[in-house]
């Protein structure tokens, strides 16, 4: 509970720099996805089902709050929370280089998903290869950067949560 | 190896919920209003993008220090220099100042006294590539409706796209979904309106199309806002013609337009609240 709590937090201390500290910094319109590094580092380490509520809850709420539209961003992260989640399974999660790596495509695959969706049902006159090159790659080269960051905090995070709640249930048993 | 499909039944439950977000944004994409729960989630969080996006603008002056340290010597020197010049040009530019700011005021006073203007500050920015929006501090509270003009001193930024109680959102002019029907102030000739839109190759950059071929324009030229269509006041600076090009067929012309506002960098705008007589503000 307490590690839902924590998680909810961040997301929306997220939505609040996202919008405002990290708009003074971005390079040539491009800024990391910090809602999508904390889905990627989520799903990745609860797996598939809760990783993708967890990213349709984010996208639900960052639509709400700078979408044009709902269901954009939710569709787009919940995608990606599913799909990180299935390959959560397939590597070790104390390490930094599969989720450095998922990141990347991650990223590049939700932007893939938005860029659709936004060219079927608003319009978009941007030819993909280039939005690849301007928007795309750098996004998803900020995200491997901060994923080194926030991945570590959210495993350690988990990880001490869930010993301490097995702590917990081996002290009600024994008594 | 796991098998990742293999519990159906959550794949069908993803599958539908996609099928579920698809008719969502199908149905919202081109509303008209925002749902009373998004307001509430504006009017909870606005306070809060206030704050931060304060300690935004001291976190950047505060790198922008020290980025520009080591060039501070160099140009100090340089600044000594030119200060003894200009000492002795500055009585002449005084007097020319207050000739300039009379003819200034003047021709504000022509072109903008029925302006019923609200000041308001930029509290947040969608950081999408996507969208041109912004978020300001002033909502339907304070008098703002959507499609209201939105402006600078420095020219014109957008137009109001939604309204919350204590917000509301700012499409820019760089926003795909915004057209502005526009002139060319040297020639001011009625019979060459474009349309100014954003141009995607050059996301800082402006596009004015529909030009005649026999359009008298030339870099350097400034664009305002034709006044046609309604929403926008005309007169409103846009930007500076920095190229200009024809279609591939020779048919049109379009020009390539430097808007004269760097839109990731306002931090306070104009709503322009009608055209008529001003309100009596105690804003």
């Amino acid at each position: 509970m307490l590690f839902y709590l924590v998680i909810t937090l961040c997301f929306i201390l997220s939505m609040l720099v996202e919008s405002s500290v990290l708009s003074f910094f971005m390079l040539d319109r491009a800024i990391p996805d910090l809602f999508l590094v904390l889905v990627v580092s989520l799903g990745f380490l609860l797996g598939e089902k809760r990783g993708a509520v967890i990213g349709l809850l984010a996208g639900l709420f960052q639509d709400a709050m700078l979408g044009p539209g709902l269901g954009y961003f939710a569709l787009a992260k919940m995608a990606i929370g599913y799909g990180v989640g299935l390959l959560g399974r397939e590597f070790y999660q104390d390490q930094l280089l599969a989720p450095t790596l998922i990141v990347f495509v991650g990223t590049l695959t939700h932007e893939f998903i938005l860029y659709f969706l936004i060219s079927q049902f608003i319009g978009l006159g941007v030819p993909v290869e280039w939005s690849l090159s301007r928007f795309f790659i750098p996004k998803a080269l900020y995200n491997m950067g901060l994923i080194l960051l926030i991945y570590p905090a959210v495993f350690n995070f988990y990880y001490r949560n869930r010993f301490t709640n097995l702590k917990a249930a081996l002290r009600e048993r024994r008594f | 190896m796991a098998k990742p499909f293999q519990g159906r039944k959550g794949l069908f439950i993803f599958l539908a919920a996609v099928l579920a977000l698809l008719l969502l944004i199908y149905f919202t994409s081109l509303r008209e209003n925002r749902t009373p729960l998004e307001d509430a989630m504006l009017a909870i969080f606005s306070p809060a993008q206030k704050v931060f996006s304060s300690a935004g603008r001291k976190i950047q002056s505060f790198f922008d220090a020290i980025v520009s340290f080591q060039e501070l010597k160099q140009e100090n020197e340089r600044l000594r220099r030119e200060l003894a010049f200009l000492e002795g040009q500055l009585l002449e530019l005084q007097e020319l100042q207050k000739e300039n700011y009379r003819y200034r005021q003047l021709l504000e006073f022509q072109e903008n006294s029925s302006l019923d203007l609200l000041p308001a500050q930029v509290i947040g920015r969608d950081p999408s590539q996507w969208f041109g929006m912004i978020t300001i501090s002033r909502g339907y509270r304070d008098g703002i409706r959507k499609e209201m003009p939105v402006i600078t001193d420095r020219g014109l930024v957008g137009m109001v796209y939604s309204v919350s109680p204590n917000s509301s959102q700012v499409i820019l002019l760089t926003d795909p979904r915004l057209a502005v029907s526009a002139l060319i102030q040297r020639s001011r000739d009625p019979g060459i309106v474009g349309i100014v839109e954003n141009y995607p190759k050059e996301p800082a950059l402006l596009r004015m199309t529909n030009l005649p071929p026999d359009c008298n324009v030339q870099p350097g030229d400034t664009v305002i806002s034709s006044g046609l269509g309604g929403v926008f006041p005309k007169g409103l600076p846009i930007g500076t013609v920095k190229e200009v090009g024809e279609d591939q067929y020779g048919l049109v012309k379009y020009v390539v337009v430097e808007p004269r506002i760097n839109f990731n960098r306002l931090e306070e705008v104009l709503v322009v609240r009608g055209s008529g007589g001003k309100r009596s503000s105690g804003e």
